[in-house]
């Protein structure tokens, strides 16, 4: 599954932001009328408390759905493995494959479900590496920093991308782009110092080489964005 | 599926499969994955069916070659299996037409073993040329010359001559090796090539004085299947590996026995440790307590170090088959794979290894119809090192934070759930079904008095040839960086190699012939570990390899017990001070006092041996540390150049004629 | 003593000197009968060892590397070397590496002058930073008003997350990262109070450090006794009479009532009430609820005792389904508090809004409780205005020059002051429920009882439970203390009610914490076992030398339902004396 296809809790949502202007926007309304009659017209607050109620209605329902989601995901992730002894972290890894990250809604959901402590599921996120607590970028690009990529300059390749995108490691770039990580040898030693992107793997990496594999990926981004 | 039976595995012993006539085997594992070798596999199929060729195009595991990734093995069109490096998918339309259709070989993608061979019994059909000498330059003019002195005789239809890759001899000038034999010839000089065309391809005489005698010092036992049977294919390890034979050899012992083989193999851990193997396993067998368990540690975490990796994804059932053979001894019913999730195609292939064994009867109750009982599960590691440490790991399939617990109890006493558990690490495994199938006596004829068998290595870093290393203990590191892995690269002098990864520390070149067994790098000061080998070369600053390897550990210390948690991390301060040349001479005794601290109070093995690698460089490499303190960073690596013989004006300048400065 | 010499010993050698010991017992604790003291900043008597600081590595004779004394039991035949030069050096140079990564600033610290850390470092006689400072800035999370936690301070040695996992199950706190960036905190970086945290304090009064403290109010009290416009009064709780002297160097459970009532008095308090009276009060009112369901059947049963706030705060997060079994009688502190806000004003002619009451409790959550419901506000103010707990009380003695010690006895004001033996016993585990069925007894045969002690519901036992013998019909009563053995006594109870089957207990006594108020998170520091026997044991002596030693036979409170509150759970006492629960679960759906 697409991991940027289902983020709840994803901070990316500008729509908080908005909400705020149409509350301003919708004061600002009632003062003029009230400046230019002196009062708000029973008709007009009638109507604008009925959108009001209709606007909360649908948040309701969206937000049930949400949950409902939420809990369906988790209830199969848990019946997968439930009866099996330490199954915490492979439940947790069942979830980070789905969205990329594990969502505080998911950690929440997933203690009432499997009957553990909230704090002992944030402990052992936290502990490991593997568990991301915030979503991905929609890019990832992972260094990685074994001995023979060490030796062989991955931290020249790790300063490219800072240049490049501005970030560094376990960072994401503001617009939620790019996402660099760095790890504990991909168990490419034969062809260091190597950087996957996106899954590709791509080895003997020199720091010229950064720009054109950006490039690439956002002009294959821009592609499939065309072609959809 | 009908569940197998003792009796289908005698026969199986009685009459092993055939080897197919013709294949086209390609190395996918994440390596070779990595660097594209499913696009050649497919490149294989398109270009087969074009030709109309039916030839099966099989999927293996990796030899260990990873600097020639992808490679691929051909048997076909009456010729020797051949061993292709680099073979992207733009060579394959011409290995197609020229190997499958007309027999003959491409320039630069062959890899030859030269070891071995003294005798040509059949006619010649190629010579493979490569100049080994520094820079390499002279092969075109070779191949040249052969070509000219075969034609000139009349052997051209017949003889092809070919720029080889890679022939497993390094340094040793023009080297010629001639197939089918595989006779090789090295320090080959322009006199020479009439006389090998001559006598050699004509007469079918070898020339002893230029015949390369020495024999291979690999011996692959735990490598033994990796590269040559299909990961994905049970029959394929059951037909064509002796699979499961070992565990039928098990079966047919009483676990005592088989206890008692374990022995007489002298086989100890090869996570790192190096604790005997059958003393493990009779720690946990004489428990009370049921039920006991056995895990696999696959929780390969060391950076450079890819050999667990391989195995797994290479020959899964291999060490599925010392799982069950462990469990079998030490009376458990389920075991573990604690694999990284890292490494997905490794748990792809022992998922799958365990689900065909599942459906051949082999895992289940009453397995072979023995009354044996065992199951196999797997649970992923999630990122962090220290879950290589036994009670870590236990903690970590418990689904709790990985912090190592005390020991005692022992796992062998108190593991996982509190039970019995034996844990062994996965080249440990993939010995197993080997040392029952041919002995523990056998197995005991390699290595040294107190190193028995082989040791896999993952030799990267600045050597030429970075790719995975079988060889008995008691081999020396000279052998295995100049004679396997072709020396360092760029021809630089070699100044340290690393072993044992974050825990172990540097071997400095004048130690270079040292005969590998876990006590001599202990004495050196580093360990044997799991088994990274990291070449060094002389512009390599050991103060920032310390550094690094330090790094490592504090990001990965559990955070559990202060002196590693805030030792590591103090230290690492210290080191970052004295390489950006801020320090001063009391960083140097702050230093030493931590580690000493970190070794003696760390609760685990990690914080332990954590200083080791900065200890290490401190006793050998003294001079560079003090040569930061003196003038920073640069003049440090000018320093090491200089006292390495490099080529910079400052030779002269020995370290105490720099302090005068 | 007889039981552990019937199992199996083992001999060794500790610096030379012969110890035998039972099997199983770690080297740290052989080694302390030896009288040899091993330096830990992590084991904790009530814990079991987590093996955080490495200060206790020992040597065993040929071993190859130091052991941890804290977590390896001695074996026979081992010969343990506690104190060598590399032993101290390795010691001196991990507690550095500690030092190294805490704030070096003990003056001005809840813990100066009380710290473990700051101790061993005395020991250690170190005079310098061996080792350059790390401290990574962190502010301190103040959100629950009672317990503040300071990151900076943490010495990640794992009491108070063993503490509040395993020993109170309420999971509050947790480790979360790793290595160099291990943190305590709220579990997904949440304040304290949005987590589960039931304010018992216990993580406080096990810390070695400064890193949890009380949320410190005697810079409030001060301001308010400074303040001319201001009547202060102050109550103190039952346990904090035997446990305030340990602040100034006495042995546990030393009674100084009566030098309190002085100091109090002296330190400018217009009155001086005692908690005790209210403790009175609250076992009439809750004994007449439990009359009513027992007896007459009104309400259901088990009827569960609620003075503990931390013990609510626990019930309406973990076991809301138990909010009809609760005794809704409100807490000695919050009926002590309100009737000093009416009654007492009414009595002495005195503005109620100008009385300031101070509550000295032994007890972190009682700040909570302050302000928990509106029914805390039942005088038409805040009926308990400020809450100390004992250790804040001694640190304003200490502060006020009053020489405590050496103080004549005092009394407390003859309204609202006097107590009897059942009210004293609050202050330990079993006795809220020994002080009710002393009153029970009587409200239902309306006999005396002959003997009022009931021996089986005291001890640190986790739980205990008692058949007893109320006009020929047995009522059946469990105790629990520690949040962590609260769990199971409930499940018995949720089992029963859903099969239908009856009840297997009428009567719950829950205390949050591990002994009782005595082991509250608020008092002197240096809790273990040995000192909550001792603690106890003077507060059953209070009992034993009291005239009066059953609640409904205290002739201030008989004057109070007579003048003022009509009659117990009456329509006033209602208004007054009582109070309410909510369910509110932790993860909302």
């Amino acid at each position: 599954m697409n991991p940027s296809a289902h983020h709840p809790g994803a901070g990316t949502d500008p729509a908080p932001e908005s909400w705020k202007n149409d509350e301003a926007a919708l004061l600002s309304m009632l003062e003029d009328i009230e400046r230019k009659h002196g009062y708000i017209p029973h008709q007009i607050g009638d109507e604008i408390s009925r959108l009001l109620e209709v606007k909360l209605d649908r948040l309701k329902r969206a937000q049930a759905k949400l949950e409902t989601g939420i809990r369906r995901d988790v209830q199969q992730h848990v019946a997968r493995w439930r009866g099996e002894e330490g199954n915490l972290i492979m439940i947790l890894h069942a979830i980070q494959n789905q969205y990329g990250h594990v969502p505080r809604e998911v950690a929440m959901e997933l203690a009432r479900e499997l009957g553990v402590k909230l704090a002992r599921i944030y402990e052992v996120i936290t502990f490991y590496h593997y568990f991301k607590l915030q979503p991905p970028g929609k890019h990832n690009v992972t260094v990685c920093n074994g001995t023979a990529c060490y030796l062989k300059g991955a931290a020249g390749l790790l300063g490219e991308l800072r240049a490049q995108l501005g970030v560094g490691e376990g960072q994401t770039t503001p617009d939620r782009e790019f996402h660099v990580d760095v790890v504990r040898c991909i168990g490419c030693c034969g062809m260091s110092p190597a950087i996957v992107c996106d899954g590709k793997t791509h080895g003997r990496v020199k720091p010229t080489d950064i720009a054109p594999i950006l490039a690439g990926i956002r002009a294959q981004a821009k592609a499939t964005e065309v072609k959809s | 599926m009908k569940p197998l039976t003792l009796q289908d595995l005698a026969v199986l012993a009685a009459q092993p499969s055939p080897a197919a006539a013709a294949f086209i085997r390609v190395q996918l594992d994440t390596g070779g994955i990595a660097a594209g070798a499913e696009e050649t596999l497919a490149a294989f199929r398109d270009a087969l069916a074009a030709a109309n060729l039916a030839i099966p195009v099989q999927r293996v595991g990796s030899h260990g070659r990873s600097w020639a990734d992808p490679v691929v093995e051909i048997s076909a069109a009456g010729l020797p299996p051949i061993l292709y490096g680099s073979v992207k998918t733009e060579v394959v339309p011409q290995i197609v037409a020229a190997h499958l259709q007309s027999r003959r070989l491409i320039d630069d993608h062959v890899i030859a073993d030269a070891r071995g061979a003294a005798a040509i019994n059949a006619p010649v059909t190629h010579l493979l040329v490569r100049d080994t000498g520094a820079g390499e330059g002279k092969t075109e003019f070779f191949q040249f010359s052969f070509a000219e002195e075969l034609k000139r005789r009349g052997f051209a239809e017949q003889v092809q001559t070919v720029r080889a890759l890679d022939l497993g001899v390094y340094d040793e000038g023009v080297a010629v090796t001639l197939l089918p034999s595989g006779v090789t010839y090295t320090n080959v000089l322009a006199p020479d090539v009439a006389r090998i065309v001559e006598q050699s391809v004509g007469a079918r005489q070898v020339l002893d004085d230029l015949l390369w005698k020495k024999a291979d010092p690999q011996v692959r036992i735990v490598l033994r299947n990796c590269g040559t049977v299909d990961p994905e294919e049970l029959q394929d390890y059951l037909h064509r590996a002796q699979g499961y034979q070992g565990l039928r050899a098990a079966l047919a012992k009483t676990p005592e026995q088989v206890i008692e083989e374990m022995k007489a193999s002298g086989l100890r851990g090869r996570g790192g440790a190096g604790f005997p193997t059958w003393l493990k396993w009779n720690n946990t067998r004489i428990q009370k307590a049921e039920p006991r368990y056995i895990i696999c540690n696959g929780d390969e975490g060391d950076p450079g170090a890819f050999m667990d990796r391989s195995v797994l994804e290479s020959d899964p059932h291999s060490v599925l088959e010392g799982l069950m053979i462990g469990g079998y001894a030490i009376g458990a019913a389920v075991g573990y794979f604690y694999i990284r999730a890292e490494y997905p195609k490794a748990v792809e292939r022992v998922e799958r290894a365990i689900v065909q064994a599942r459906e051949a009867g082999l895992l289940g109750t009453n397995i072979l119809g023995t009354g044996f009982s065992f199951d196999a599960k797997i649970r992923l590691g999630a990122g962090a090192f220290v879950c290589g440490e036994e009670t870590a790991l236990i903690a970590s399939i418990e689904g709790k934070r990985g912090s190592p617990s005390p020991r005692p109890p022992y796992p062998s006493v108190r593991g996982l759930w509190g039970q019995p558990t034996a844990i062994n690490n996965v080249e440990t495994l993939a010995n197993i079904p080997a040392i029952l199938q041919r002995g523990g006596a056998w197995y005991a004829g390699y290595g040294t008095e107190t190193s028995k068998g082989t040791k896999v290595f993952a030799v990267t870093g600045k050597v030429k040839y970075a790719q995975l290393v079988e060889v008995p203990m008691g081999t020396t590191l000279r052998t295995i960086v100049f004679d396997v892995c072709g020396g360092v690269l760029e021809d630089k002098d070699i100044k340290a190699v690393q072993t044992g990864g974050p825990s172990g520390g540097v071997i400095p070149d004048k130690h270079l012939d040292t005969p590998i067994a876990y006590e001599t790098l202990q004495q050196l000061g580093s360990i044997m570990g799991s088994g990274g080998m990291i070449v060094m070369d002389t512009t390599d600053s050991m103060v920032d390899v310390a550094k690094f390897f330090l790094k490592f550990c504090v990001d990965e210390s559990c955070g559990k017990c202060a002196p590693c948690r805030i030792g590591g991390y103090q230290m690492l301060q210290v080191l970052d001070r004295i390489s950006r040349g801020r320090g001063n001479a009391e960083d140097i005794a702050a230093l030493r006092r931590i580690c000493q601290a970190m070794q003696k109070a760390s609760l685990c093995g990690l914080g332990q041996t954590a200083p080791n690698p900065v200890l290490s460089t401190l006793r050998y490499f003294d001079d560079e540390y003090k040569a930061y303190l003196e003038g920073g960073p640069s003049y440090a690596r000018k320093m090491a150049r200089a006292a390495a013989g490099g080529a910079e004006p400052a030779r002269a300048a020995a370290p105490a004629t720099a302090t005068a400065d | 003593m007889s039981a552990v010499a019937t199992l199996p010993t083992v001999k060794a050698t500790i610096n030379g000197l012969a110890v035998e010991v039972p099997a199983g017992t770690s080297i740290l604790d052989a080694a302390r009968r030896a009288a040899v003291k091993i330096p830990t900043l992590c084991k904790h008597k009530d814990l079991l060892a987590t093996a955080a600081c490495g200060l206790c590595v020992v040597r065993n004779k040929g071993g190859p590397r130091l052991l941890r004394a804290c977590c390896t039991p001695l074996e026979a035949g081992m010969e343990i070397v506690t104190h060598d030069h590399e032993i101290v050096d390795v010691r001196r140079s991990t507690l550095e590496l500690i030092l190294s990564n805490h704030p070096a600033d003990c003056l001005n610290c809840g813990r100066n002058g009380e710290c473990e850390l700051q101790a061993i470092a005395a020991d250690f006689n170190l005079r310098q930073d061996g080792i350059k400072r790390y401290v990574k800035d962190v502010p301190p999370d103040k959100s629950t008003g009672s317990i503040i936690l300071e990151f900076e301070k943490c010495i990640k040695c794992g009491r108070c997350i063993q503490v509040c996992q395993e020993m109170q199950d309420v999971w509050a706190l947790s480790f979360l990262e790793r290595g160099i960036n291990t943190r305590m905190a709220p579990a997904g970086d949440i304040a304290l109070a949005d987590s589960p945290c039931v304010k018992c304090g216990q993580c406080s009064a096990h810390c070695p450090t400064g890193a949890i403290v009380e949320n410190d109010e005697t810079a409030a009290v001060w301001e308010a006794l400074h303040d001319k416009e201001k009547v202060c009064v102050v109550q103190i709780a039952p346990s904090v009479r035997v446990t305030i002297g340990e602040a100034f160097g006495l042995p546990p459970g030393t009674n100084l009532t009566k030098k309190l009532y002085t100091a109090l008095r002296r330190l400018g308090f217009h009155a001086v009430f005692d908690t005790n009276f209210s403790a009175d009060l609250t076992i009439v009112e809750e004994a007449t609820e439990f009359i009513q369901r027992f007896v007459h059947k009104r309400g259901p049963l088990p009827l569960i005792t609620s003075c503990c706030p931390a013990w609510t705060d626990f019930m309406e997060k973990n076991h809301w389904d138990f909010i009809d079994n609760f005794s809704t009688a409100k807490s000695p502190q919050q009926m002590l508090g309100v009737l000093a806000k009416t009654y007492y004003p009414e009595k002495a002619g005195l503005d109620p809004a100008k009385l300031c009451v101070v509550s000295i409790m032994p007890c972190t959550a009682k700040k909570y409780e302050l302000s928990r419901t509106e029914e805390m506000y039942a005088s038409g103010h805040k009926d308990v205005d400020i809450c100390l707990t004992t250790r804040e009380l001694a640190r304003m003695l200490k502060q006020s020059g009053i020489d405590f010690l050496n103080l004549d006895d005092g009394t407390p004001d003859s309204i609202l002051g006097e107590y009897t033996g059942a009210g004293t016993i609050f202050g330990a585990t079993g006795g809220v429920m020994e002080a009710a069925l002393r009153t029970a007894y009587h409200y239902a045969t309306g006999q005396k009882l002959g003997k009022v002690d009931f021996e089986s519901v005291r001890g640190l036992d986790g739980v205990k439970t008692a058949e007893v013998d109320v006009a020929g019909t047995k009522v059946r009563v469990a105790v629990a203390h520690g949040l962590g053995h609260v769990s199971a006594v409930l499940e018995q109870v949720r089992q029963a009610r859903n099969a239908g089957k009856e009840t297997p207990y009428h009567f719950i006594e829950v205390m949050a914490c591990p002994g009782g108020c005595i082991g509250g998170g608020g008092q002197p520091y240096g809790i273990d076992n040995e000192r909550r026997r001792l603690r106890a044991a003077g507060l059953y002596q209070d009992d034993r030398d009291k005239a009066v030693r059953c609640s409904h036979e205290n002739p201030e409170v008989l004057r109070l339902y007579a003048d003022f509150l009509g009659k117990p759970n009456g329509a006033k006492a209602h208004e007054l004396l009582h109070t309410r629960y909510t369910a509110r679960p932790l993860y909302k759906r």
